[in-house]
């Protein structure tokens, strides 16, 4: 039981240190590339090794750690995301000389975080997971040495994380003295034999940890650190950082708030809908004035969050399916993009939005593939982006929050603002004298941009199938 | 020919556009017409089916899960919307390949109007909510495309923006009243809807649902104060403006409100709300299409107060209104499609569309002045023409309300009738006469005007006599296209006899009260100009929007400039500032002061020294000027914390504080004195407040948390625990040891790992550096 449910886990943490090994023979000025290959070949084999899994449901460590629906749909998502960073990462890391060993060590390190947050049944075993996510993250962003973006982008980043950690570390000790247990579902039966959910401790204990998470998925006001540290991480781990640690984050909130805190479902979801919009409003709005792209993205994923958090709003079985397809869609747009971007930013094109100019003329591709991720960030149809909408737009109406799906709705039309400059600027500016410089599509992250762009038009025309595999993660509600 | 295909086969011809553009010498245009062509020739062997009052039904699963599916429904309602895109879509194409020359985008453009024409059938024939939904954003979208044409210039961008800013804000607004219509009846699936139709008219969400659905239908067909956007989306070419911003694509609410009539209509909410924002629609379009002096914003203002007036029938929702409603849809396609070719004739041939300039083209333009004389003069409701059956249809209805809204509305109705119709009278007098019959100004023109090429005016002429045709002949309709389409919406049959004369009654002193007012008020028109100009408000509708507009960034520039200093203490100000207000705010709410049960020792007279002591400390940190006081102040907090801890009898702690206050102090001072001196910062008061209150309310957070915590306690502490069983399980008298070396073993062993990697990386640190310092020294 135990070996069925962890091998993926084994198998990444093992590639990990091999990687590390293997980077100790390294002679200087060898390429590390085939470092990178190793790794992908690592994560399609935990892929694989998720297979035995389906269908098991279950704990293991005596309660640490949990298997089902939820943990097999995430773990899954986390892989392939971790695959696609690997290959938009191999160019990036040759051209900045980054050591390839400890950053590609460091990603499966972090991967294997995420894996442990999402199985994670028991408070500490998330928070175990939580701080193997981070520390990787942490020294991810900071892989520029030379760069003072990035060590700007590390510093504040590891400071507000630290502090989140510790306020979340509060919450939990708050829950542990009021319950005396960490175990999630012992919270629920705590809550339910005995505990007052309303006793103002235990709203104190509710703040905390929902402060914490708002560092992790960068909800407003906790959003601060997001735009310095995506701008100055490198761009691949920028992409890691707006899917991997925000999606991992939301997951075991799914877990803690839905299954852990139910008695309290009142409290948080009022909270949650107020901090929703908040955060949609402010990400959005501060958006449309960015002339950096990852800046820009870094705004629009803490937009994101906000549509997200409407799922907690709602508080209902549509609410977190709603969520979790809106994850699933919101990773494999994001990865798209900044595939794109480290493109752009391995040709030398910059990462200001004046370096996209007549991009449509430079390489077609990158330009069309980025207005449909675009469109599906918007939530315009045929994309995955609007079907996530939509889900949650009903999951929220579903729950007599109609102002909460017209917030959302305005927040919509407001977002097509920036992303609608950057694509004006891709095609629209023609005055340039002779026919610009070609920009060759990579194999690599033509193969990224080519595999999301996909999934993306896939998940918007034929959702069946993964709206089912969505709605088998409300499975875990009581 | 299957309903799906019939919505899909332009979305799959457009994929082929470009493919046509590369291996065609033909203008694609005429590739291009076939499609709408054959499908009109489709949607005409419905009529026999239709007319029996039989449906088409076709599905297709999607998302079945969800209720979903891609279900498309033709009755006599879509089967007129139907023939009217293919119809007018037909001419349209054809009229584009003499209006668009060979140096123009040829390929975006007929990408962009089969996806409208796809997305627009998909509109009128989905029997899913969510479907249309998609549909109906769909149109908007390939409206912008086309709105912004010809995307170099700023007036065609600023258009298209505000098209696709207002109608897609109303498609959401109606996406969420569908949601909530699935909410109350557990469907998306129109006909399962309109079969529970009481539930939701019934329901608590009733008024938000139609509000909301509402906003979404008077977007699109641009009803007062929503109707903003149509006047400058006249900047795309004109056949789009034909087809889309007149026959077609506006129509899409009217269609919308149609088909839910079953579902909302009848209300007193449905009938006020929709008949007053319809008939002032229409008298306020009329009344500014009389200002206009561009040629297509005089059609702008028309189409916007004719579309007005098939919302009141709407509104009314009478069977005779119903039928009004039908029969002018379809008079006003045939009539302003063939009068928007006209006007896009005269730019193309004189280069302007400015009526001041402009006058009598009729003898250099013979056919096109026939084309506009009889548009006008159908859309002014003169008999025999088709406009003055259903303006008298029109009158009618507004005479018939007794009994079914409040007796004001019985003069009320007629009297707006009356009025918006005079200034339709006028304004398409003004149309017809002044740029055909006016003064000639030929020295004004870029061009020397002369008839157009028959491509141009063919598709005009055509469209123009189903304006006669019917007018003279409404038998040929009646039966086949109106009667199915009235009864669709009305739910049950309705016959329809549509005639030229009724008898001398109160509709026909209506028309002659019109055409009477209407000859004067054209004849006196500068004069009305100059009253107009005087009684126009400063505050318009178009200045709110760009206010709003620039709004939003400005907000938006104001939120960043505040929070994204780029410092973390500005950023700590919200986060720490969030955190204690959350908590401070719920325990003021929840009202729980609540610190019962604290067992709190006497304080001594040294342990306040102490504290004291500690608290100066703290405040040094922040007042000293240099590093190395402030450091050493830091050291002074430390020292005390230890001395508490052997005052309450814990001298392993107070040991370990004492090393590590040691140690960090000492690694304190070796790495500022690497760093340059303290600058003395000047802050302004507002910032210096700001901090202190975030600190003070941290502090008390924390504070009163602890107290809180310490005095509620719901079990009993572990080390009651660990004092019974500590001889008995481990043997060992010193209780700390047992914890250590027995009940908590793996944790030390594991904390002893930590410092042995630690202390290897330390190694390794230090090793690096020596060898590397001895490589540079050789």
């Amino acid at each position: 039981m135990i070996f069925d449910v962890l091998i993926p886990e084994i198998v990444l943490t093992v590639v990990a240190l091999g990687l590390l090994l293997a980077a100790a023979w390294q002679k200087e000025g060898q390429s590390g590339s085939y470092l990178g290959y190793l790794g992908i070949v690592g994560l399609l084999g935990a892929l694989v090794a998720l297979w035995p899994a389906i269908g098991i449901s279950g704990e293991v460590f005596d309660g640490m750690l949990v298997a089902d629906e939820l943990t097999m749909f995430f773990k899954a998502l986390l892989i392939v995301v971790g695959i696609l960073v690997f290959l938009m990462s191999i160019e990036f890391v040759e051209k900045n000389h980054i050591p390839a060993g400890e950053y590609y060590a460091l990603l499966l390190f972090g991967i294997v975080g995420g894996m442990i947050m999402v199985a994670s049944a028991d408070l500490l075993a998330f928070y175990v997971g939580l701080e193997l996510l981070a520390i990787a993250s942490y020294a991810l962003t900071g892989m520029l040495r030379n760069d003072h973006k990035s060590q700007e982008a590390v510093l504040k980043y590891f400071l507000n994380g630290a502090l989140a950690s510790a306020i979340i570390l509060f919450g939990i000790s708050l829950f542990y003295g009021l319950t005396g247990t960490t175990s999630i579902q012992g919270l629920a039966d705590a809550f339910k034999v005995g505990v007052n959910g309303t006793d103002s401790l235990v709203m104190a204990a509710l703040v905390f940890l929902m402060a914490g998470f708002g560092f992790k998925i960068a909800a407003v006001p906790f959003h601060l650190w997001a735009a310095d540290t995506y701008e100055g991480a490198p761009t691949p781990i920028t992409a890691f950082l707006s899917v991997v640690s925000k999606g991992a984050a939301f997951v075991v909130m799914m877990r803690i708030f839905f299954v852990g805190l139910e008695s309290l479902t009142v409290n948080w979801s009022a909270a949650f809908a107020v901090l929703a919009v908040i955060t949609m409003t402010v990400g959005n709005l501060a958006a449309l004035w960015q002339k950096n792209i990852k800046r820009m993205l870094a705004y629009s994923s803490i937009a994101h969050a906000g549509y997200i958090m409407v799922g907690f709003a709602a508080a209902t079985a549509d609410g977190l399916t709603g969520m979790t397809y809106y994850i699933l869609a919101y990773a494999l747009t994001n990865m798209g993009l900044f595939a794109i971007i480290v493109a752009m930013s391995n040709a030398g094109l910059g990462e200001d939005i004046d370096g996209y100019k007549g991009l449509s003329r430079k390489n077609a591709l990158y330009a069309w593939m980025m207005v449909v991720f675009f469109l599906s960030l918007i939530g315009i149809p045929p994309t995955g982006g609007f079907l996530g909408k939509f889900l949650l737009f009903k999951a929220s109406i579903g729950a007599n929050l109609v102002w909460l799906a017209l917030a959302m709705a305005i927040n919509s039309a407001i977002s097509v603002g920036y992303y609608y400059g950057v694509v004006k600027t891709m095609f629209l500016n023609e005055e340039e004298e002779e026919e610009p410089q070609k920009l060759p599509t990579t194999a690599n992250i033509g193969l990224v941009v080519w595999i999301t762009g996909a999934m993306v038009l896939v998940l918007g025309i034929l959702p069946s199938f993964f709206i089912e595999l969505s709605s088998q993660v409300a499975k875990i509600l009581p | 020919m299957s309903l799906s295909w019939a919505v899909f086969s332009p979305f799959i011809l457009a994929i082929f556009v470009p493919l046509m553009k590369r291996y065609s010498k033909l203008h694609i245009g005429w590739l291009v017409s076939i499609l709408p062509l054959a499908l009109f020739i489709g949607f005409l062997s419905y009529i026999p089916k239709v007319m029996n009052g039989e449906t088409v039904y076709h599905v297709i699963e999607w998302i079945p899960s969800l209720g979903i599916n891609i279900a498309f429904y033709l009755d006599g309602l879509s089967l007129l919307f139907a023939m009217i895109i293919t119809g007018i879509g037909f001419f349209v194409v054809i009229y584009s390949i003499g209006y668009l020359g060979a140096k123009e985008n040829l390929v975006n453009f007929y990408i962009y109007i089969l996806m409208f024409m796809g997305a627009m059938l998909g509109v009128v024939l989905s029997n899913n909510l969510i479907v249309l939904f998609v549909f109906w954003e769909l149109t908007s979208i390939s409206s912008f495309l086309l709105i912004g044409f010809w995307y170099h210039k700023p007036e065609s961008k600023y258009g298209a923006q505000k098209a696709l800013l207002i109608t897609v804000s109303g498609g959401l607004a109606m996406l969420a009243s569908f949601v909530l219509i699935w909410v109350v009846t557990g469907s998306f699936d129109i006909r399962e809807i309109i079969a529970s139709a009481d539930l939701i008219k019934s329901s608590d969400y009733y008024l938000a649902i139609l509000i909301l659905f509402l906003l979404g239908a008077f977007t699109k067909s641009a009803q007062f104060p929503f109707h903003i956007w149509l006047p400058n989306a006249m900047e795309a070419p004109t056949p789009i403006s034909a087809y889309l911003h007149s026959a077609t694509m506006v129509k899409a609410g009217i269609y919308m409100m149609a088909r839910s009539s079953l579902f909302l209509a009848g209300t007193p909410e449905w009938t006020y709300i929709v008949s007053l924002v319809g008939i002032f629609t229409m008298v306020y379009a009329g009344y500014m299409a009389l200002t206009q002096t561009d040629l297509k914003a005089i059609l702008a203002y028309s189409t916007i107060s004719q579309l007005g007036l098939i919302t009141t029938l709407l509104g009314f929702n009478t069977n005779l209104a119903i039928i009004t409603a039908v029969f002018h849809l379809f008079n006003h396609a045939s009539f302003k499609g063939s009068l928007f070719m006209v006007v896009g004739i005269v730019d193309h041939e004189t280069g302007t569309r400015d009526i001041r300039k402009l006058g009598g083209l009729a003898k250099k333009m013979p056919i096109t002045a026939t084309v506009a004389g009889i548009g006008a003069l159908a859309m002014a409701g003169i008999p025999p023409l088709n406009g003055f059956l259903s303006k008298e249809l029109f009158f009618k209805a507004t005479v018939s309300l007794d009994g079914i809204m409040a007796p004001w509305t019985t003069w009320f109705f007629p009297t707006m009738a009356v009025l918006g119709a005079i200034f339709t009278f006028a304004y398409s007098m003004r149309l017809f006469l002044k740029v055909f019959f006016g003064k000639p100004q030929f020295e004004k023109l870029d061009k020397k005007p002369h008839e157009a090429p028959i491509g141009l005016w063919l598709p005009a002429v055509i469209l123009v006599s189903f304006s006669v045709i019917f007018g003279l002949f409404p038998g040929l309709i009646e039966n086949s296209i109106v009667s199915p389409a009235a009864s669709a919406v009305a739910g049950e049959t309705l016959s329809v006899h549509i005639s030229h004369w009724h008898g001398l009654n109160l509709p026909l002193l209506m028309t002659i009260i019109v055409i009477g007012v209407g000859t004067v008020l054209y004849i006196n028109l500068a004069k009305f100009q100059q009253l107009q100009a005087r009684l126009t408000p400063k505050i318009s509708l178009n200045r709110i929007y760009d206010w709003s507009i620039d709004a939003i960034p400005k907000t938006g520039k104001i939120i960043t400039d505040r929070q994204m200093t780029g410092f973390l203490r500005d950023y700590l100000v919200f986060i720490l500032g969030y955190v204690s207000l959350s908590i401070l705010a719920t325990m003021f709410i929840k009202n729980t002061w609540t610190f019962t049960g604290l067992d709190l020792a006497s304080i001594e007279i040294y342990e306040v020294l102490l504290a004291v002591l500690l608290v100066a400390g703290a405040l040094g940190v922040l007042f000293f000027r240099t590093r190395l006081a402030a450091i050493i102040s830091l050291g002074i907090v430390g020292f005390s914390v230890s001395l508490f801890f052997i005052f309450f009898r814990a001298p392993d702690l107070a040991l370990t504080q004492l090393i590590v206050e040691t140690i960090s102090l000492a690694l304190f001072l070796l790495a500022f004195a690497q760093l340059p001196d303290l600058k003395p910062e000047v802050k302004k008061w507002s910032e210096k407040t700001v901090n202190i209150v975030i600190s003070v309310a941290v502090g008390v957070t924390i504070f009163l948390l602890i107290l809180m915590a310490n005095g509620n306690r719901y079990y009993e502490p572990i080390s009651e625990w660990f004092i019974e069983n500590g001889y008995a399980l481990a043997g060992g008298t010193n209780l700390v040891n047992v914890i250590l070396v027995d009940f908590r073993g793996f944790d030390t062993l594991g904390e002893i790992t930590v410092l042995v990697a630690a202390a290897l990386s330390v190694y390794a640190l230090i090793r690096l550096r020596l060898e590397k310092r001895s490589e540079s020294n050789e």
